[in-house]
């Protein structure tokens, strides 16, 4: 067992330093002339790193891989490619409105933050001493340029194609997680009483056997791999990183087997 | 108190946490009178408890997750569950269906999601059978509406200030933009320097911090707290205390060391 687990850290140890190394190289590399300027770059880029610190945290922790949890971490993944795909249709205009939306926003709620600790002897400064920050931030970008708040389905809408298939196919059951709706809980926190003098009532259940599944360090993958093909193209980083790596990585051990689907019985 | 720490030595301190959770989980549970007359009342709160529960546990037992990456995420969603069961609490008959029918329309939405995609792509999804079965199993399709915004028709701060919440909304706020991965949260943790306008993107070696854990061991004692209140149950949860020792004991081998 202690082998068959050193052989998967290190398959997974590997996907994860290619997904660094990946990282490295497009941070120093020639950006598509749409994307090259200074406010692209520096949005799209930081965004970029969040996403492949999200899947190297997934692919990395085991204890992510199951449908309690693992959807906690997989819906922000789903949400900044969404956003960066959609930032990318119109990268200057988009990553300075978004940001100045962004920036605003938290400006707005430390000054009520502070507002309130008064009356809740609270220490906010934590919160006001990042106020210089902000508003140095805000100063980058045109302020001609107006706030623009989008959720995730408007951004997938107006991308459409392949991040309207990703939303439809993940953000419900993502999303449900995250906010623990009756759909999540019903189905994974709780067992119906086999008695039916109970009339087959549902009881609080908790497993600390969780079931593994592969899928969420592939959908990590896949994210990646998605975000890099958004903003590079299919061919270069993305398919360095696809999730198509992690499986033969993780066949060539034997975790994986794939299905071959024309196999035909002799 | 301070802390030098290794994800190696907190993972024993996780799983006896873990543990002391179970154990305060399972008295709860079975000391609490299964009302035959309110039985969604029991499903719902029961259910949110111990999604509260598993939340925890899971994020108690993985150290890797105690950091500002991942942290935020599951203090939200803490956050989240507790200011739900307060407020459904306040008036438990009402809510609980409104909360079970709200569910029950993200189903149904997830089903039309997948049917259209099935007709896009001219093959339908592996597991769009099962999440059909499953809502008929609940309700008839025709009779599930779909609920636009939140399920309780309120914001969440409205939720908090009626539930006396006001801590875990200020918790629940303040980790949005890390959830959403908000400007203001990215450009603290993913550039090189904020300050510098050319400067570049980067994956930065996130710390692990146990006042997460502490953090989260807090959120879940306030959730068995409001949950044995509004079952009138008199028992005390010892899980929190149990992990303050654990960590006292812990940061105190690190000094003698």
């Amino acid at each position: 067992m202690t082998e068959q687990f050193n052989l998967l850290s290190g398959a997974l140890q590997e996907y994860a330093r290619i997904l660094t190394a990946e990282f490295e190289k497009a941070r120093g590399s020639e950006w598509p002339e749409q994307f090259n300027t200074v406010i692209s770059k520096r949005v799209i880029g930081a965004l970029l790193a969040r996403q492949i610190s999200y899947a190297i945290n997934v692919v990395l922790n085991i204890d992510l891989w199951n449908h309690q949890v693992g959807p906690i971490v997989l819906r922000p993944m789903m949400e900044t490619y969404l956003k960066i795909a959609w930032l990318l249709q119109d990268p200057q205009f988009r990553c300075s409105g978004i940001a100045i939306a962004d920036l605003n926003g938290v400006l707005d709620r430390v000054q009520k933050l502070e507002e309130v600790a008064k009356t809740h002897s609270q220490d906010v400064s934590q919160a006001t001493d990042l106020v210089p920050l902000f508003q140095n931030e805000k100063s980058l970008f045109d302020e001609k340029v107006k706030p623009i708040m989008i959720d995730s389905r408007s951004m997938a809408a107006k991308v459409g194609a392949k991040a309207i298939e990703l939303y439809r196919s993940h953000h419900i059951f993502l999303s449900s997680a995250v906010h623990s709706t009756w759909n999540h809980i019903m189905k994974f926190n709780l067992a119906r009483d086999p008695n039916p003098l109970h009339r087959y009532i549902f009881l609080p259940m908790w497993s600390q056997e969780v079931h593994l599944d592969f899928g969420y360090a592939l959908t990590a993958a896949m994210y990646a791999e998605y975000t890099f093909a958004a903003i590079f193209g299919e061919s270069g980083f993305a398919s360095n990183v696809s999730a198509d790596t992690l499986v033969s990585a993780l066949e060539n051990i034997g975790a994986l087997r794939r299905i071959d689907h024309n196999y035909e019985e002799d | 108190m301070s802390f030098y720490f290794t994800a190696e030595g907190f993972v024993s301190v996780g799983q006896s946490y873990s543990d002391a959770v179970r154990q305060d989980f399972e008295n709860v549970i079975s000391n609490w009178t299964i009302d035959m007359s309110a039985a969604n009342v029991y499903s719902v709160m029961g259910g949110l408890l111990s999604r509260q529960c598993v939340i925890a546990t899971s994020f108690a037992r993985s150290p890797a997750l105690w950091t500002y990456l991942t942290a935020p995420l599951f203090l939200r969603a803490m956050a989240e569950v507790i200011i739900n069961l307060r407020w459904i609490a306040l008036d438990a008959e009402t809510r609980v269906r409104q909360f079970m029918l709200y569910g029950l329309g993200q189903e149904r939405v997830a089903i039309e999601h997948q049917r259209s995609l099935a007709e896009f792509f001219g093959e339908q999804p592996a597991n769009l059978k099962a999440h059909e079965l499953w809502l008929r199993s609940q309700r008839h399709e025709i009779f599930t509406d779909v609920y636009l915004g939140s399920w309780s028709g309120k914001q969440v701060k409205d939720m908090a200030d009626e539930s006396n919440s006001f801590a875990d909304y200020l918790l629940y706020t303040s980790l949005g933009s890390a959830a959403h991965a908000s400007w203001d949260h990215v450009l603290q943790l993913h550039l090189e320097d904020p300050s510098d306008e050319n400067s570049q993107p980067v994956i930065p070696k996130f710390d692990l911090n146990p006042e997460f854990l502490m953090v989260t061991a807090k959120v879940l004692r306030d959730t068995f707290l409001s949950f044995v209140s509004f079952t009138g149950q008199a028992m005390q949860i010892f899980a929190y205390d149990v992990l303050m020792d654990l960590l006292k004991e812990y940061a105190k081998a690190q000094d003698d060391d």
